[in-house]
């Protein structure tokens, strides 16, 4: 960690600036136009050099729902997305002033800031969220595993705290078999979409009947293409997986390349 | 959650498009994506940080087990007519028993959305989070 160690207050800001994304200063405020953040208040740009940040004048942040930051963050970004290339920044910084907002943003490597923002021209995300069928995966591990059946009979008419360590096993054991079918379920998904994305980030999933979440950089023209090639997915993972597709958005997942 | 187009999630193998429109499901795109700048620890809004890094907490632990083991014994129920797939796939997504990295996420969604209810007025700065977030200072120094 490089910074150093703040001033006692954290967030006194009479006027503070929630700060939504970068965008190219040639960008600027047509960039923002007819925008309305997390407040109703417009939303604004910061411009130094080649870069402008996307900032929204809040009084008091904490005297904001941060439900309606969330909200605004996504459709601020979102809109301005589809207007010109923009890096998203992490949700919920909130600097003190314009001042601030060049220093701790604006200055940050402009090289990189400004090659990124490049690199995402014409180009959006989407997130593709692939979700096992429990039953249908449960029945197979069960059809599969000698042992998983034999645990199950053993456990399943009896109390829990009679039967901890089987139940255990049996937890394990299936953890373990639907770990090992999603390494080829997985594959399956990425080599259909390869053909069509530019990059793929893999997000986190903790979801039991989680396979996939997937973030992916695709050509804006290309969208219907992917949406073909997840639907081809779909149908060979048939009965077994239930695929979701969601966007054109901001690219959050592919804002901090190199950066 | 996420409105999906029309299947009942038992078909499965269906590809649907939906709009994220729930709070958690905005947030589940948003939440611990995009440029941090260095001053982020003193600027962000209340205890937000802490969750984004709680939320890398990942546990494979016995309570992840104990659900896994707990849906296979269930789904012989299902087998034999006495609960419905729905069912099923609704207790296990509010088990209490569940992944530990799952519930820390969705105590941060929590946290943030204020319980289930959209646009609810958080509370302001607790003192357990305020505690948090000097420990969180305190080790970086």
């Amino acid at each position: 960690m490089t910074h150093t160690a703040p001033p006692a207050t954290t967030v006194e800001t009479a006027t503070g600036r929630y700060v939504y994304g970068v965008v190219r200063a040639d960008d600027g405020s047509s960039a923002v136009t007819d925008l309305a953040g997390a407040t109703g208040e417009a939303v604004t740009v910061v411009v130094h050099g080649e870069l402008a940040a996307v900032v929204e004048a809040v009084p008091d942040a904490d005297a904001v729902p941060a439900a309606r930051f969330v909200r605004a963050h996504a459709r601020v970004l979102d809109a301005v997305a589809a207007r010109c290339s923009v890096l998203p920044l992490r949700f919920g910084t909130v600097l003190d002033s314009d001042d601030a907002v060049v220093e701790e943003v604006l200055t940050l490597d402009q090289t990189r800031l400004l090659a990124t923002l490049e690199k995402l021209d014409g180009h959006v995300q989407l997130i593709l969220k692939a979700r096992y069928v429990l039953d249908t995966v449960l029945a197979e591990i069960i059809a599969e595993q000698p042992q998983v059946r034999e645990l199950r009979d053993r456990t399943r008419d009896l109390p829990e705290e009679a039967t901890m360590p089987d139940r255990v096993r049996l937890g394990e054991l299936v953890h373990q078999a639907m770990e090992a079918k999603r390494g080829p379920d997985r594959d399956l998904v990425l080599d259909a979409l390869e053909p069509c994305v530019e990059e793929w980030s893999v997000r986190h999933s903790g979801d039991m009947n989680g396979l996939l979440d997937l973030a992916v950089l695709v050509d804006a023209s290309r969208v219907a293409d992917v949406e073909e090639h997840t639907r081809r997915a779909a149908q060979q993972l048939a009965g077994r997986v239930d695929l979701q597709l969601i966007g054109p958005m901001a690219p959050y997942d592919f804002a901090t390349d190199g950066v | 959650m996420t409105v999906a187009t029309t299947s009942p999630r038992n078909q499965g193998g269906y590809l649907s498009r939906p709009s994220p429109s729930g709070l958690a499901d905005v947030l589940d795109i948003i939440l611990d994506k995009g440029i941090v700048i260095d001053a982020y620890v003193r600027v962000s809004l209340v205890g937000i940080e802490i969750l984004t890094i709680d939320a890398r907490i990942v546990i494979a632990s016995v309570d992840t087990y104990l659900r896994c083991a707990e849906a296979t014994n269930r789904l012989d129920l299902y087998q034999q007519g006495g609960q419905t797939l729905p069912e099923l796939v609704e207790d296990m997504g509010s088990s209490a028993a569940s992944a530990k990295t799952k519930g820390v996420i969705s105590g941060a969604k929590k946290a943030i959305t204020g319980g289930d209810g959209d646009e609810e007025r958080p509370r302001r700065r607790s003192s357990s989070s305020s505690g948090s977030r000097t420990r969180r200072r305190a080790e970086q120094e």
